[in-house]
């Protein structure tokens, strides 16, 4: 089996590989033989109907979830070699920015910045604030400066930008695009199009398959439409009922 | 560089800070020493001994909920937050974390409920009273003796922690935590002792009583009559050794099976 590629015009070696995953739960399968090559310095959107399985993939990329059978590599020299933002994380509420962030450091060998961390988020000025005085887009941006300490070569972050307005989920991408540089690849999931439109990368899954796995400017013109929203809804389908393959919409 | 020691570190001023900025915390450490305070004064014991007697019942039934109500969230609330699988992205092993999560806990507890015994005590000097009536071998009612009684009640209160801990690393969502907890509460200090009173009350052979020894709550009980009251030791030498070995197996097993399922629990 040959090795997932990224698409030709994304140029960077892949940091991380995932090859012929599948994951079922119980007879459900939510994972169907899924292949993704992560390269350097890009980040990759991951979108797709509810249910499709973006938060299983996402989990297993992340390392905190195993594959029923399929392989997940990454390349990586660092002692973090993936970072991680679940789904609306909920950080200690009583401890501060800078808290929450320097007990992470603590865990590694190297330091982190954590200043330079805060400072690239925006969140330096709010340093001293507890978690729970945060707004919902600090908590996640604090939540992605998480993701980033000890410059890991994989970045997984599980919709970063759920529940926060336009100006937020636009300045959180915007941070993202910023950080993955020097050798880090990021893996976002979304359901947020427009944001996702300025990532390098689009990855769509849909009933636990992966059918796309492009730019987006091409995923466009192989859609023929003008927008992502309309590549994504000519490659779906427009009924949520019949796309979304899961009647719980637990595997997200 | 951080060694493992630095990562454990970590986690435990992390449960600490935690811990202290939690008004639960405070209600409980208060709660707690004003009930022994009441059964203290209402006693009216006057002298070590006679206080560790009046004290001693109370515990079994306090320590157990207090240690559920500071352990059973523990890493279930790592858990439930996303944290736990954030913290699996970071090099520190199950065995950091989980004995971590226990030291912080453990630094908590052991305030919460060895300063109020400690305070109380205190007051034997100052009320004096009659001598004890309970038979010494040394015939004294010393100090000695309520501080070896305080180190014991520390001692289960860090049995029972550990329970708590493999509870709150088992348990998958907080409802189940809770009934998990409760019914180690139940069955520590209640359940156990039931079954060896109704083995004993049923005929079975005297040799049945040890069977209390193996609970945690029996355990202790056997070793502050054994090493405290000193009433039990020329009848059952046995116990301190049993006791002793009980409380370390409930310990160690807890937080090896903690150690051993806390990343697998993960859903």
């Amino acid at each position: 089996m040959p090795e997932p590629q990224a698409p030709d015009e994304i140029a960077g070696e892949p940091v991380a590989r995932l090859e012929n995953i599948d994951r079922l739960f119980g007879d459900l399968t939510v994972l169907d033989d899924v292949s993704l090559a992560l390269p350097e310095n890009t980040v990759t959107s991951l979108i797709g109907p509810n249910g499709s399985g973006k938060t299983t993939l996402v989990k297993i990329a992340a390392g905190v979830l195993q594959p029923d059978s399929g392989e997940r590599t990454i390349v990586a020299d660092s002692e973090r070699p993936v970072g991680y933002l679940p789904q609306s994380p909920q950080f200690r509420p009583a401890f501060s920015v800078e808290e929450t962030l320097e007990f992470y450091d603590d865990l590694l060998d190297a330091d982190a910045d954590v200043q330079g961390a805060m400072e690239q988020v925006g969140l330096a000025e709010v340093a001293d604030r507890r978690v729970d005085a945060l707004s919902g887009g600090m908590r996640q941006l604090l939540g992605v400066a998480q993701g980033f300490l000890g410059r890991p070569s994989l970045v997984v972050l599980d919709e970063p930008t759920s529940g926060l307005d336009p100006r937020m989920k636009q300045h959180i991408f915007d941070v993202v695009s910023e950080m993955a540089t020097d050798g880090t690849a990021v893996l976002l999931t979304t359901h947020d199009l427009a944001s996702a439109d300025a990532s390098d990368r689009i990855a769509l899954l849909n009933r636990g398959q992966l059918i796309v796995d492009e730019s987006p400017d091409k995923f466009r013109s192989q859609t023929n439409t003008n927008s992502l929203l309309s590549a994504f809804l000519a490659t779906v389908g427009e009924d949520p009922t019949v796309q979304t393959g899961r009647e719980d919409g637990t595997h997200d | 560089m951080t060694d493992w020691d630095d990562r454990i570190a970590a986690v435990t001023e992390r449960e600490l800070r935690t811990l202290l900025r939690s008004r639960t915390y405070a209600l409980l450490a208060g709660g707690y020493a004003f009930l022994l305070l009441a059964v203290t004064v209402v006693s009216g014991a006057s002298g070590y001994v006679p206080l560790v007697l009046t004290l001693l019942t109370p515990l079994e039934l306090l320590v157990p909920i207090l240690a559920a109500a500071l352990g059973y969230r523990s890493i279930l609330s790592d858990r439930e937050s996303g944290e736990l699988d954030v913290l699996r992205t970071y090099p520190v092993t199950q065995g950091e974390y989980v004995f971590g999560v226990y030291f912080g806990r453990l630094v908590a507890i052991t305030a919460i409920v060895v300063v109020p015994l400690l305070l109380i005590s205190v007051a034997v000097p100052i009320v004096g009273g009659a001598p004890t009536f309970l038979p010494q071998p040394s015939g004294l009612d010393s100090p000695i003796l309520y501080l070896r009684f305080v180190t014991l009640t520390a001692v289960f209160s860090a049995v029972l922690l550990a329970i708590m801990t493999l509870i709150s690393a088992v348990a998958t969502s907080n409802r189940r935590g809770l009934v998990f907890a409760v019914l180690a509460v139940l069955t520590v200090g209640i359940l156990i002792d039931v079954a060896a009173i109704a083995g004993l009350a049923s005929g079975l052979s005297k040799n049945w009583s040890v069977v209390t020894l193996l609970g945690p709550t029996g355990a202790y009980r056997g070793l502050v009559m054994a090493l405290v009251v000193a009433t039990i030791t020329s009848t059952e030498p046995g116990s301190i050794v049993v006791s002793t070995v009980s409380l370390l197996c409930w310990v160690t097993l807890s937080l090896l099976v903690a150690t051993w399922n806390v990343w697998a629990s993960t859903p």
